[in-house]
């Protein structure tokens, strides 16, 4: 029974992915409790492509989301934690029991959540990135203390050895150049359903038949991997 | 004929039964858009001899990286 989900990273794929998600949740007897977790604050350069209110520049992005989404959804338990994952505070974050949805766009917490969730006994992982039209998801699964499935930087030393860095180590300067790095709303959206489509498998207890989806929404293909 | 694959790109061809993985690289970098750097799998088991012979019922693949953006 999943105790609680969290999605890190409310940008282009999280503030698309927690609305559907929320909207899932508040009618059905599935978990109530999700976590939102971003340091990032929303720019103008932001509202071209993420799920949110111009009105709500400059606001942190997890509490902005959090007030958005209570206002939608009122079964829903929705706690912000207006912070950037790091090696501190993952721990507190991520618990047993967890499915965790991961929107991040550095590979640098991509890893400190994978190695966190290899320490679990039963969690859910479901990390999505792309580029300008095209991305992937992956799916890293323990159950009863067995993973089954390789853990998502496993194939990926891009994940396993990140040459770029945590944003809580970043200057605001380099944040900001972060936010202007160049994205397209479809691909952000297309990450986020591939990425749903694989929890909803996962929580209706279907076979999942993959652990990985490319895509590229130019030719508007998804391909789906065993590992 | 063994299928190719990277990303969401993939390709059966009998061309590369029975040649190197280095070779069937070379023929179809452009096609599948492979770069050099990417892990092989061949059956989803990584290998580093680029000298593997491949068989007609082999599945190649080269990892592409993953996306890095997204928030």
């Amino acid at each position: 029974m999943t105790e609680k989900i969290v999605v890190i990273g409310l940008g282009g794929i999280g503030s698309f992915l927690a609305l559907v998600l929320c909207r899932y949740l508040n009618f059905t007897n599935h978990c109530k409790k999700i976590v939102l977790v971003d340091g990032d604050r929303y720019g103008r350069e932001n509202f071209v492509r993420q799920n949110i209110s111009a009105l709500e520049e400059t606001k942190n992005k997890a509490e902005a989301q959090s007030v958005y989404l209570r206002s939608l959804f009122n079964t829903l338990t929705i706690v912000p934690v207006p912070e950037f994952v790091t090696e501190k505070n993952v721990a507190e974050i991520i618990t047993d029991k967890s499915v965790v949805f991961l929107a991040v766009d550095n590979h640098a917490t991509r890893k400190i959540v994978s190695e966190r969730c290899q320490r679990l006994q039963d969690i859910v992982l479901i990390s999505g990135g792309n580029e300008i039209s095209d991305g992937n998801i992956q799916v890293y699964i323990k159950k009863n203390g067995r993973s089954r499935n390789p853990p998502i930087e496993k194939f990926h030393p891009e994940i396993a050895q990140p040459k770029d860095k945590n944003p809580a180590e970043l200057s605001c300067e380099e944040l900001a150049r972060l936010s202007g790095s160049e994205q397209i709303i479809f691909t952000n959206l297309t990450a986020a359903c591939l990425m749903l489509n694989a929890f909803y498998t996962i929580v209706a207890e279907k076979p999942l038949r993959y652990a990985e989806v490319y895509f590229d929404i130019e030719p508007n293909k998804a391909l789906p991997h065993q590992r | 004929m063994a299928k190719f694959i990277c990303g969401c790109n993939e390709t059966d061809v009998t061309t590369f039964d029975g040649r190197a993985v280095s070779e069937a690289r070379n023929g179809l970098r452009q096609a599948l858009n492979i770069s050099d750097d990417m892990k092989v799998l061949l059956n989803s088991n990584e290998i580093t001899d680029m000298n593997t012979v491949i068989r007609a019922d082999d599945e190649i693949e080269w990892v592409k990286p993953g996306g890095v953006k997204g928030n």
